[in-house]
């Protein structure tokens, strides 16, 4: 436990600081010092523009987080929510749900992404919502299972006989029962929507180079990769280490122990 | 009875509502095919112009009427014409289809298999060096990007060794870097879901009785708790089959593969109406026969899995 | 088990691979199926050569987009780009209009009838003779099938006089035909049964549609016929892709090239040619809202840019000195000038003044200019990024943004300034441009711009034939369009293409217009 303490701790106290470190306005370029190496003044060295690296990490971790924050958002409670109603309450709400989830795992999230931003403009803010409910499904089917699997558990079935609430039930009861799976699910997926992003540019969305987060930097970078591998090689860590942190702050540590076999 | 019925009521309905709300989002979008056609190639956007190009490609037709007529054209076979190239879409669309459908299909299958095994392994030995593979590959999965390894691929075998020609030729190259890549991507994720199926397993009574009787436990998973396991894996795959068509998209770009990908976006690009309506029916379909196969392949194997 | 998943694997990947096999080859037969319309030279030589590119010594080029058919309606303008089809004029590469198929032309006294002098030297590619009638056919079709090709001079009748002449009556009276022939719907084509052909140094001998395209050499060009090659032409929808086909010398030549893979692929030893695009890069300023609003603020802005940075990055190009590459007659004088300082006095005359941040404002708001462009023309961001960089460095705070539809943001009115790339004498006249930017109804004229003596001037330029008086009016409006900046004019840029050693001594011209030419591999 103490681990995922300081964990979090360090995640934290790296958030904050890349909104307070001090960073170079990114929106100058200096086409003397392209491509430069990093030095005391550019910790990462410089871009293609001559652009300070470490402030585009900086500012464009921010976007980045922010994307991903946002689509983690709202597929972990939308989807938990949806899976939770569909389970407990059954019948016609539960085939629309059904019906909305596989909507939303079918259409390819890439042209929804195209037909979105024709209609409404390309965002950040767009593009997490997009992903959020884009990855919702497999969020809706792993709650609804678990639910499913607590209706059949005593305690809760003596709740309802009992004639608890619905959401009284739903929330203090079931809710924190399945919660750990869901935190873990979204632990492993959730820094995946960096690279989702990333992927966007290639059909010419979220090519802004101008407005940067870490997966236009890869994008617009690939060009160079064979010749400063340095550019890709910092993004590439960044995502990484946000993957890594995910993966083992949700990181059951207790499941673990549980699922202990006789065999370990 | 009953249910294969209702199974076919409901992906009716998604077919007439994907139908529809398509017909209706792409002509919401602000920029016309008409507008787009004079843009490429530098043309006035003169009322004059806009008002033949919107005749000539019938799109001055009453809503209800062109929908109509695209429908009933549809289940007669005739997908229409690309409003763009005037090209037949159908035919358009089966060229297209083979390389995306191998990229998805074959990488995917490769993915599970190899997922299949090294799951398996991973489960046996907790902490182990399988165990530590499958989440090294999750995270790689995670953080590189696609393109970046292809271009990796490329430059090694094609620019330094010259061992293969990705871009001319047959293509074949260019495909089987582009299935390898796409296993190698989904192998990750689903060996998790593999180890963790087996290790619940690893706990039921069943399993421990005969270890204790003297098997030794990789037979006992492997001949006896594959079951439920292998069902685990394949609803997971289900949604990794929506992939054939959105996820092929960066590889399609990185080797210039003509798929359907690559086609869908330049028709997104001329706004082309025709082409992106007939794209979502086709996805519909397809994921019609994913659901009703892997339904059909999970009863097979006798366990409750999540029909949908 | 092992064994039987190995086998499996294996299985599973070769089926895919067949099955992809399959998809290439069905692709093309659907392409060369008559009904198609794409059939063109469909002679006994389409079913032995498949789009099997960069085999044999064919010249493979690497562009964003090939023809999807061979029809001369649909795609004249791709179909020109491969140096397939013709137009009765094309552009040299001073940006001179000449032809091969006429050599004179004479206006009758009525203003609307043209007398076209004819070379009669020119076939098509089966051989026949490209006559008087064969021209008129298929410009009276064109005329017919295409009501843009009716936009000039209202629809046009082509009759063939006699054997050496060509006659042309237009509906409203031009001063001049040869920009009219030279416009991209007009290419010299010939049906045969359901194909087309054409008068081009080359003709298609497969395509797939959108992704590739294979030409031979038209025999009956030139003499020089057997000399050329095969032409192979791929499309790259990624330029990383692109970038890697050129160094594995599976492609000889590479267009669209970014200035840091110039840069790139220069310090590698590669050939990298730089050449006059013909289009032009410029800012189209939102005059009738917001800051740009304010002519002090347009001169100022203008003087902020710094255009010689500009060139410097992007490695190639010169400073514009009005709407029109300078290669032209036409080309205007304009004098931009980069003077940070005077831009400054000019803006704190306006009544702005520094805030503690060095930053401009005028009553607590910040001067805020909202920039914007598009990624289709990979130099614009670039330019934006810069132009951005010097106006926050003179104290002027800008937001920036990359869209995807500009023509969308443009008409939202929602940016002050909008980097613009457009080639602007497409059929080597200046007249066309400059109606649709600064007369009051021009298409591209957005935001409400009116001037009376560019109106007066706009009316003189339709009345006087090509020559020293014509460019002088163009040149006078230029010169007020640099006074009152509805555009401001910023660079006439040259574009790099990447060259094989084969096709080293190549030279295109005039943009992506003629990506193919004549003196391809020669």
């Amino acid at each position: 436990m103490k681990k995922k303490i300081i964990l979090w701790a360090v995640f934290a106290a790296i958030v904050l600081f890349l909104f307070l470190a001090p960073h170079q306005n990114v929106r100058l370029v200096d086409i003397a010092h392209t491509f430069a190496g990093p030095s005391a003044e550019h910790w990462f060295g410089t871009d293609n523009l001559g652009r300070d690296l470490w402030s585009l990490m900086v500012v464009g971790g921010i976007r980045s987080l922010g994307v991903v924050g946002l689509a983690t958002a709202i597929s972990f409670s939308l989807g938990t929510l949806l899976g939770m109603a569909a389970a407990y309450e059954g019948g016609i709400l539960a085939t629309v749900i059904q019906f909305v989830t596989d909507f939303t795992m079918i259409v390819p999230s890439f042209i929804v992404a195209l037909i979105l931003s024709a209609l409404f403009g390309f965002s950040p803010v767009m593009a997490g919502l997009m992903f959020g409910i884009g990855n919702m499904g497999s969020y809706v089917n792993l709650s609804r299972g678990l639910t499913l699997g607590m209706k059949e558990r005593d305690f809760i079935s003596a709740e309802i006989s009992l004639g608890l609430s619905k959401p009284r039930i739903v929330f203090l009861h079931i809710f924190p029962n399945i919660m750990k799976q869901m935190f873990v699910y979204m632990g492993n997926h959730a820094s995946s929507v960096t690279l989702q992003y990333a992927g966007l540019a290639f059909i010419g969305l979220g090519t802004d180079i101008t407005n940067p987060d870490w997966g236009t930097l890869l994008y617009s970078y690939r060009l160079y990769m064979l010749t400063y591998p340095r550019l890709v090689i910092i993004p590439i860590a960044a995502v990484c280490l946000l993957a890594l942190f995910f993966h083992f702050a949700f990181d059951d540590g207790s499941a673990g122990k549980e699922e202990l076999t006789i065999y370990d | 009875m009953n249910k294969a019925v209702r199974f076919i009521i409901k992906w009716l309905i998604v077919f007439f509502a994907a139908s529809i709300l398509i017909f209706l989002l792409v002509r919401m979008m602000p920029t016309t095919p008409a507008v787009k056609w004079l843009d490429t190639l530098h043309l006035p956007r003169t009322e004059a112009n806009i008002e033949w190009i919107t005749h000539r490609m019938g799109l001055d037709r009453p809503l209800a009427v062109q929908y109509g007529i695209w429908m009933r054209n549809f289940f007669r076979g005739d997908w229409g014409v690309s409003l763009v190239s005037g090209e037949d879409i159908r035919a358009r669309f089966f060229a297209k289809m083979p390389y995306s459908f191998s990229i998805g299909i074959s990488g995917i299958l490769i993915g599970s298999a190899a997922a299949f095994f090294l799951g398996f392994r991973a489960a046996l030995r907790r902490g182990g060096i399988c165990d530590k593979i499958t989440t090294v590959l999750t995270i790689f999965s995670q953080s590189v990007p696609m393109f970046i390894l292809s271009i990796i691929i490329i430059n090694a075998l094609g620019v330094r060794l010259r061992i293969a020609r990705f871009f001319t030729g047959d293509g074949k190259y260019a495909m089987l870097a582009a299935i390898l890549l796409t296993a190698f991507y989904s192998v990750g994720s689903l060996s998790r879901i593999v180890r963790q199926g087996f290790r619940e397993e690893m706990g039921k009574s069943y399993v421990k009785f005969a270890v204790s009787r003297g098997f030794s436990k990789e037979t006992v998973l492997f001949r006896h708790a594959y079951k439920p396991v292998l069902a685990g894996l394949i609803s997971a795959v289900i949604s990794h089959f929506a992939y054939v068509f959105g996820g092929s998209t960066v590889l399609e770009f990185a080797f210039t593969i003509p798929g359907l990908s690559t086609m869908l976006v330049s028709a997104m690009d001329s706004r082309d109406y025709n082409i992106l309506q007939v794209y979502i029916l086709v996805v519909v379909i397809w994921m019609f026969f994913v659901h009703l196969v892997l339904n059909l392949v999970l009863r097979a194997l006798n366990v409750r899995g999540q029909e949908s | 088990m092992k064994k039987k998943l190995a086998m499996i694997l294996a299985g599973v990947l070769a089926a895919g691979m067949l099955f992809a096999g399959c998809g290439r080859t069905g692709g093309n037969s659907a392409d060369e199926a008559p009904d198609q319309g794409s059939a063109p030279a469909a002679s006994a030589e389409t079913d032995s050569a498949p789009a099997a590119a960069g085999t044999g010594d064919s010249i493979v080029i690497g562009c964003s987009f090939v023809s999807a058919n061979t029809n001369p309606i649909d795609c004249p303008w791709e179909l020109t780009m491969q140096g397939v089809s013709e137009g009765v004029f094309m552009q040299n590469a001073e940006g001179e209009l000449v032809s091969r198929f006429v050599t004179d032309m004479e206006r009758e006294e009525d203003g609307l009838t043209w007398n076209l002098a004819l070379t009669n030297a020119v076939k098509f590619s089966d051989g026949s003779d490209c006559d008087a009638q064969a021209l008129a056919d298929c410009m009276n079709y064109i005329q017919a099938e295409n009501a843009i090709a009716n936009g000039t001079a209202g629809v046009c009748t082509f009759t063939a006089a006699d054997a050496d002449t060509l006659q042309v009556v237009t509906e409203r009276p031009i001063t001049t035909l040869d920009s009219l022939l030279c416009e991209w719907c007009n290419v010299v084509f010939k049906q045969v049964g359901d194909g087309f052909i054409y008068t081009g140094p080359y003709m298609v001998d497969s395509l797939d549609s959108g992704v590739s395209i294979h030409l031979v050499p038209n025999p009956y060009y030139d003499d020089r016929a057997e000399q050329r090659s095969d032409v192979t032409m791929i499309v790259f929808n990624d330029a990383a892709a692109q970038q890697q086909a050129f160094e594995g010398g599976e492609i000889d030549m590479m267009f669209g090239l970014s200035p840091e893979v110039a840069q790139i692929l220069r310090g590698e030893g590669f050939t990298v040619v730089d050449y006059d695009a013909g289009y032009q890069y410029f800012v189209i300023n939102n005059i009738a809202d917001g800051p740009m609003a304010d002519l002090a603020i347009r001169q100022a802005v203008s003087q902020i840019f710094d255009r010689e940075e500009m060139i410097t990055y992007l490695g190639a190009g010169r400073v514009a000195t009005g709407m029109f590459a300078q290669y032209y007659s036409f080309a205007g004088h304009v004098d931009e000038i980069t003077d940070v300082p005077a831009a400054q006095a000019a803006l704190e005359a306006a009544g702005y003044e520094r805030n503690a941040d060095g930053m401009y404002e005028k009553d607590g708001e910040p001067l805020t200019l909202k920039l914007v462009t598009y990624a289709g023309r990979p130099d614009l961001p670039l330019i934006m990024q810069m132009a951005s960089s010097e106006l926050t460095e003179a104290g002027v705070t800008c937001t920036t943004e990359v869209v995807d539809d500009i023509g969308a943001a443009i008409s939202s009115g929602e940016y002050d300034v909008i980097f613009y790339a457009h080639h602007t004498a497409p059929s080597g006249e200046p007249a066309a441009i400059l109606n649709m930017y600064y007369s009051d109804e021009g298409v591209q004229n957005f935001y409400g711009y009116h001037s009376d003596e560019i109106t007066d001037l706009l009316a003189q330029i339709g009345s006087v034939e090509p020559g020293p008086e014509r460019d002088a009016i163009a040149q006078q409006i230029q010169d007020i369009v640099a006074e009152d900046l509805p555009v401001t004019f910023l660079i006439d840029p040259q574009w790099h293409v990447a060259l094989s050693e084969r096709v080293a001594d190549y030279v295109p011209y005039c943009g992506d217009y003629y990506i193919v030419n004549a003196e391809l591999g020669l």
